[in-house]
């Protein structure tokens, strides 16, 4: 069998004949229907999505150990085989995040294809859906399917209101995803910060350039996810008041002003680098210099916190979100 | 790198075993899923083709769509005598550049009033030509902006264009100015509507209605809700509009006032037009059947074969009902029983088009511009090529 007919039999198909019959029921609202289908999909990997959380909570919380362990460990290799170790003992799966987006992703391109045949691009489109509906009068008398939601036209692109969400809640989900204090390196810190702005803006393309309805999926899709991270795991570092301006926040009193620290030229001051005391010793230089610069960083964003240089290992981030949510 | 951790009934933790099985299964299942999710991103949905039958003129020409935006004049031979190709629409953008969109393909059947030949092109383009000593000329040409798929509607001087949007334009065949612009129904419009008196009737893809316009004022006589989905052209047969529907009924609507005189169910969308004889109306599904009805809606026969699908309306031609399947399998029923007199097999070849009756026989084309006439006696198929020699292709 060849492998495009197992594609439209086993996913294609079925799914095809699911959004059209969920359209049916919702009173011929495809947009509705799309949503529908995005939360029962989302139900049905609730479980492996739980698992997934459960991975991100359990990699937040040995943030700590893991700091450590790049103070204490110059050996790339001896420090791998630590954080190796430190992950069995905390029965942590470093990849466990990634199996839900791996499944939605064979399930987007599906969408994908779906919108285009079921909304019918073309005259032809429109009769050849006759031979991918099953033969049931509910489904074969359900078309043509009218494409129109809230305004929009679900079978054309560049819908950019759709845009702006998926990047607005994509930035949100990888922004809650990250926690910024437990970079443990620069370039950790600028590798958070380039998918930061990396994902949203790439997935934010795919909206501009696939049907609309491809897009209301994706961005219920990320709200669904924003909200059981937010439940299970908690919004890591993020706070609403982040997202005003520093000069805003200086001048409504938010946030104190303050010189901010400069992380660059921190992170080559020496000076700081006494505060490396490590249990267990064998520290270095490096190590100290960025760990240091992580809690210069969150103590800079943090604005009250201003100037403390505390060495301690990074706090969770949850308690650090309850003094200062609001 | 992945790990399982295994706690170990001491309460110490060690590395499950990962067989080569496993790792097997997972590269194997890892390879499968790649593949399914690269096949998905790269299927490809079928371009704009046209669906537009060929036209025989008084004379004799029979006028095939040969290309994407092309028409191609034959003689009673089959011989090529001229071609004509619509450009695309020319567009400025902002910083001045001009571009030309590709050509589009024609859904709407070429209409044909002595030597003056409408055509309507998908993306909108209606052009009058003139088809005089083997030449065509453009005597005008009005870019609509809006996507066609209806047949036009001639009415004396005026050409009526229903428009994709459920607009319904009126053209001057004189100068191809727009001279009213109505709006009497909202969706798609495929169907030729039909023309009676000063009304036209319009069928809707979309809002399954149809609506009975007036020619001249464009105001709503009637509108009949629940008619189905119409791809197909409307027929006018006696006192009775025809309407094939996705529904999978034909509907008979009274052409007065719009009342349901009667439906019949079939097994399938109808998207043929129906053929409406003295002996019966003949209609055919995209499930493979033909059927024959009386007058009332009853049925008189039934033809099926599975895996045959019918887009094309059926013709009939010296005593033989000649229908073509989508993948080329061309029969001919005899009409008063729907019993088989002949198949023939047209390989590598889809038809989506109407037949076309002239005197030499039915002539369709394929998808893919080839032209067959077959002999409703025998079911002989001979194949014309119409493409332009390649100098003079573009």
């Amino acid at each position: 069998m060849p492998i495009g007919a197992i594609w439209q039999t086993a996913l294609e198909t079925p799914l095809i004949n699911v959004m059209v019959l969920l359209t049916v029921v919702l009173g011929g609202s495809y947009g509705l229907a799309i949503l529908s289908f995005t939360v029962i999909s989302r139900a049905l990997m609730f479980p492996l999505t739980l698992r997934m959380l459960n991975s991100m909570k359990g990699l937040q919380a040995i943030q700590p150990q893991m700091q450590e362990i790049q103070k204490k460990y110059t050996d790339p290799r001896r420090r791998q085989e630590e954080v190796m170790k430190l992950y069995r003992e905390a029965g942590v799966n470093p990849l466990g995040c990634l199996g839900p987006q791996l499944i939605q992703f064979p399930i987007f391109i599906a969408l994908y294809q779906v919108i285009r045949i079921t909304l019918g691009g073309t005259p032809e489109g429109v009769l050849d859906l006759s031979h991918r509906l099953y033969d049931y009068p509910i489904v074969q008398d359900a078309i043509p399917l009218s494409s129109t939601f809230f305004g929009m036209d679900l079978a054309a692109p560049g819908n950019y209101f759709l845009v702006a969400i998926v990047f607005a809640s994509m930035w949100l989900q990888q922004r809650i995803s990250t926690n910024r204090a437990a970079a443990t390196s620069e370039q950790q810190r600028q590798t958070n910060q380039m998918m930061q702005w990396m994902m949203p803006a790439m997935f934010s393309w795919f909206v501009v350039a696939t049907p609309a309805g491809v897009g209301l999926y994706w961005a219920s899709s990320t709200i669904i996810g924003i909200v059981l991270q937010w439940m299970f795991v908690g919004p890591g570092d993020f706070t609403w008041g982040s997202l005003v301006p520093r000069m805003v926040q200086e001048r409504i009193g938010m946030r104190r002003p303050s010189h901010r620290p400069d992380h660059r030229r921190d992170a080559a001051r020496p000076a700081l680098n006494q505060h490396a005391e490590v249990p267990g010793g064998d520290q270095t230089e490096s190590r100290t210099t960025d760990a240091d610069r992580g809690s210069q960083r969150e103590d800079g964003r943090r604005g009250n916190r201003a100037g403390s240089q505390s060495p301690g290992p990074a706090p969770r981030p949850g308690r650090r979100r309850r003094n200062h949510r609001g | 790198m992945m790990f399982h951790v295994k706690h170990h009934p001491r309460g110490g933790i060690s590395r499950a075993p990962r067989t080569a099985k496993r790792r097997l299964a997972l590269v194997t299942t890892a390879l499968a899923v790649s593949l399914l999710v690269v096949t998905g991103c790269t299927g490809q949905m079928t371009p704009p083709q046209g669906w537009a039958p060929p036209v025989a003129t008084a004379n004799g020409t029979l006028l095939v769509q040969s290309g994407t935006g092309r028409i191609t004049a034959l003689n009673a031979a089959g011989e090529r005598i001229t071609d004509f190709e619509v450009k695309g629409a020319t567009t400025t953008n902002i910083i001045g550049r001009t571009s030309t969109s590709a050509p589009s393909p024609f859904y709407a059947t070429p209409l044909v009033d002595g030597s003056a030949i409408y055509l309507a092109t998908y993306a909108g383009q209606v052009l009058r030509l003139n088809l005089e000593n083997g030449t065509f000329t453009q005597a005008w040409r009005a870019d609509l902006g809006e996507a066609v798929v209806a047949t036009p509607v001639l009415r004396g001087t005026r050409l009526y264009v229903s428009s994709e949007n459920g607009h319904l334009l009126v053209l001057d065949t004189g100068t191809g100015k727009t001279v009213a612009s109505f709006q009497p129904t909202k969706g798609r419009v495929w169907g030729a509507p039909a023309l009676q008196q000063n009304r036209i009737f319009i069928g809707t893809l979309d809002s399954s209605e149809l609506v009975a316009v007036n020619a001249d004022s464009g105001a709503p006589e009637w509108k009949h809700s629940g008619s189905g989905a119409a791809a197909a052209d409307i027929v006018v047969d006696g006192d009775v509009l025809l309407v094939p529907s996705f529904d999978r009924a034909l509907h008979a609507l009274d052409i007065a006032g719009g009342t349901e005189k009667w439906r019949f169910t079939g097994d399938g969308w109808f998207v043929g037009k129906p053929l409406a004889t003295q002996q019966a109306i003949y209609v055919a599904t995209m499930r493979g059947s033909v059927y024959a009805l009386d007058r009332a809606g009853k049925e008189l026969w039934h033809f099926r074969q599975q895996g045959l699908e019918f887009r094309a309306a059926p013709v009939l031609a010296g005593g033989t009902l000649v229908v073509a399947d989508r993948d080329g399998t061309i029969l001919g029923l005899n009409p008063a029983d729907g019993t088989q007199k002949w198949t023939r097999t047209a390989d590598k070849t889809t038809i989506d088009a109407n037949g076309t009756l002239t005197d030499a026989g039915v002539y369709f084309v394929s998808t893919d511009h080839q032209l067959l006439r077959v002999d409703p006696a025998s079911g002989d198929i001979r194949t014309f090529n119409v493409q332009p020699p390649q100098s003079d292709g573009k």
